[in-house]
């Protein structure tokens, strides 16, 4: 049953400076109507970079264990920020660290590909594959549910990383960028920009304890994966998490081209992704071109507005050829992995269409007759 | 004995459902969907602050619950007189949810249990714990000490004629860290009605403690997400195998 009050629907307001709408999760506007995103990027251009690189080195000399052969653990997924970064801190900084991959929903040629191609530059990787059938019921429940295959992979992703520095006694975490802060959120403080808050993560979660997750086919130890270590686990290591965005400015664009010019790094294969005008973003997981979708659907907003948005702000776009995209491409339907999605999620057509209708947002969307409306876009 | 129950509590503000952390609208939910099955009682609450919205926009989103809905619906929010209760009886309520409208004139309780039976006004009690470890009743969206001892409070409610209580702390709302379950215990200690606990609840353990150690008759959670229809099944599954009564 649907709680939405038709009657009090806001209008949805796009950002003056990007195209990020205010439905954004936790985005802030200021009077002028700029979104927080933009203000952050605004503040990037004022920071002494070389002041935070110094900060940067320093911490790394204080967290360096006293043994064990790994220096960091680096969440990495193959794509261009996680290599950039990872390909950093060995080749510029002399760290050697380990790189901790969560497996994507469904794995794809090109993400093995450009995960290889980093590991072949001599990197120790360690990869959680989680339980395929406890993966595909919760992807396929939280569809359902939330229109968001990704609720037990984002618990996943946030917990393998920290498993492993309590493992393996790693007192330092290297995440990449705070999203908060770089793609438009609530940033809490100063310190909660460049050190990962715990809290702040289970937050984001809304709630998700992934041991809430137990059914008919989810038994307790299938949870492990996705279960956060406790805090006292967390401390007697001292595991301390930090953003390297925060020390180095952070562009996703830059990243791509620092990956690109060093490794054998792939683009999508079948040109720019669904939904978006790139071909360098998100690509390891055939599962994202849906999500992107979803985020559309219940959001109003899609991959390329997303997209558009961060080269905006990082000043690698005018707003006018980012429009000009989005009018193009935001929304567009994933068709290219559209069979495996239905496959995946084990779902007909006609069960999909009915979850993705459920789930849009009336804030969003008008009904027609039988088509589907945004009330707003951005102008 | 009566069940133990499992309360879904929603805080709209200004007609839109948001969470609450530390008695602040937090996090905003899109589009939601509360299974009115498995759940034995729903609240909704305006936290609407005054003057920061329009009344007519909560009342507008009562008829979504009373209308498919079919367990209990207690509705709360700026309760001061017998005309508000009366909207909202009207609007398809079982019961109402009295707090500061209590401390600005205490026979309100009676006057409404008078009315319309002890079952349909259930009391609401915030209550934040100092560092010594006492609690005190705070009012007025958790900003106004009263000078109140949770269990005192209470047991005057009762006397005037509340039907049920619910205890809430304000230290642990949204949280998700678990209840104060001493807070609970104390007024449960003190009334004879069915006491609620809210504020904390993250897993199904911390439901079956809220039972169990904390004496309560239903516990609630305001993440929507504990209500989708498959973590309703979950937690009642979990209470089961605790050894907690609950309806299926």
């Amino acid at each position: 049953m649907s709680v939405t009050n038709q009657s009090t629907l806001p209008q949805i307001r796009f950002c003056k400076l990007c195209l990020t709408p205010d439905s954004r999760p936790r985005i802030e506007f200021d009077s002028l109507g700029v979104c927080n995103a933009c203000l952050n990027a605004e503040e990037k251009n004022q920071i002494d970079w070389d002041i935070r690189r110094e900060q940067f080195l320093r911490l790394v000399e204080e967290s360096r264990p006293s043994k064990g052969p790994y220096d960091c653990i680096v969440p990495w997924s193959g794509g261009k920020d996680s290599s950039a970064i990872a390909y950093k801190l060995k080749f510029e900084f002399g760290l050697n660290p380990l790189l901790v991959t969560f497996s994507p929903l469904i794995p794809n040629d090109v993400g093995v590909h450009n995960r290889e191609a980093l590991i072949r530059a001599g990197f120790d990787h360690l990869m959680i594959r989680p339980n395929q059938n406890v993966s595909r019921h919760l992807a396929r429940r939280f569809f359902i549910e939330r229109a968001n295959p990704k609720i037990g992979w984002d618990a996943g992703i946030n917990s393998v990383p920290l498993q492993a520095a309590v493992n393996y006694k790693i007192p330092l975490v290297v995440y990449a960028e705070h999203g908060e802060s770089e793609y438009g959120g609530r940033v809490l403080s100063e310190e909660h920009r460049k050190i990962r808050d715990m809290t702040e993560i289970l937050e984001h979660l809304v709630g998700d304890y992934p041991g809430n997750w137990v059914d008919d086919v989810v038994k307790d130890e299938d949870l492990a994966p996705y279960m956060f270590p406790s805090k006292t686990e967390i401390e007697d290591v001292g595991v301390k998490a930090i953003y390297f965005s925060y020390f180095f400015r952070w562009s996703m664009y830059e990243n791509y081209q620092y990956i690109r010019d060093r490794i054998e790094f792939h683009t999508n294969p079948a040109g720019r992704t669904d939904g978006t005008f790139n071909d360098f973003d998100s690509l390891d997981d055939k599962i994202d071109n849906l999500y992107y979708y979803t985020q559309f659907i219940k959001f109003g907003f899609g991959r390329t507005i997303r997209d558009a948005s961060r080269m905006i702000q990082n000043g690698q776009m005018t707003r006018e050829e980012g429009l000009e995209l989005a009018r193009k491409y935001d929304g567009e339907f994933p068709s290219n992995y559209h069979a495996d999605h239905l496959d995946y999620l084990d779902l007909s057509e006609t069960e999909f269409t009915e979850v993705i209708d459920l789930h849009r947002n009336p804030e969003v969307w008008l009904q027609d007759g039988n088509q589907w409306k945004l009330r707003f876009s951005p102008e | 004995m009566l069940r133990k129950r499992l309360v879904t509590v929603l805080a709209f503000n200004d007609g839109i459902l948001f969470r609450t952390k530390l008695f602040r609208p937090d996090c905003r939910y899109t589009l939601n969907f509360v299974d009115s099955w498995s759940i034995d009682e729903v609240v909704v609450l305006d936290v609407t602050r005054p003057g920061q919205g329009d009344k007519q926009n909560f009342l507008n989103v009562i008829p979504t619950f009373t209308e498919n809905c079919f367990v209990p619906l207690g509705v709360g929010g700026g309760v001061r007189t017998m005309e508000d209760v009366r909207q909202f009886l009207d609007l398809g309520a079982e019961k109402v949810i009295v707090n500061s409208g209590a401390f600005e004139d205490p026979s309100l309780i009676s006057k409404i249990s008078e009315v319309y039976g002890s079952q349909s006004v259930v009391v609401a009690i915030d209550a934040r714990c100092h560092d010594d470890g006492s609690y005190e009743v705070f009012s007025h969206f958790a900003s106004q000490p009263t000078g109140l001892a949770p269990d005192e409070w209470a047991r005057q409610a009762e006397k005037r004629g509340a039907g049920e209580i619910i205890i809430t702390s304000v230290e642990r709302d949204g949280a998700m860290e678990g209840f104060d379950l001493q807070l609970c215990r104390s007024v449960v200690d003190a009334v004879t009605v069915p006491v609620s606990i809210i504020g904390g609840g993250g897993t199904w353990q911390h439901f079956v403690e809220g039972f169990t150690i904390g004496g309560a008759s239903a516990v609630c959670t305001q993440n929507i997400y504990h209500f989708t229809d498959s973590s309703i099944k979950s937690a009642k599954t979990y209470l089961k195998n605790a050894g907690v009564d609950v309806r299926n």
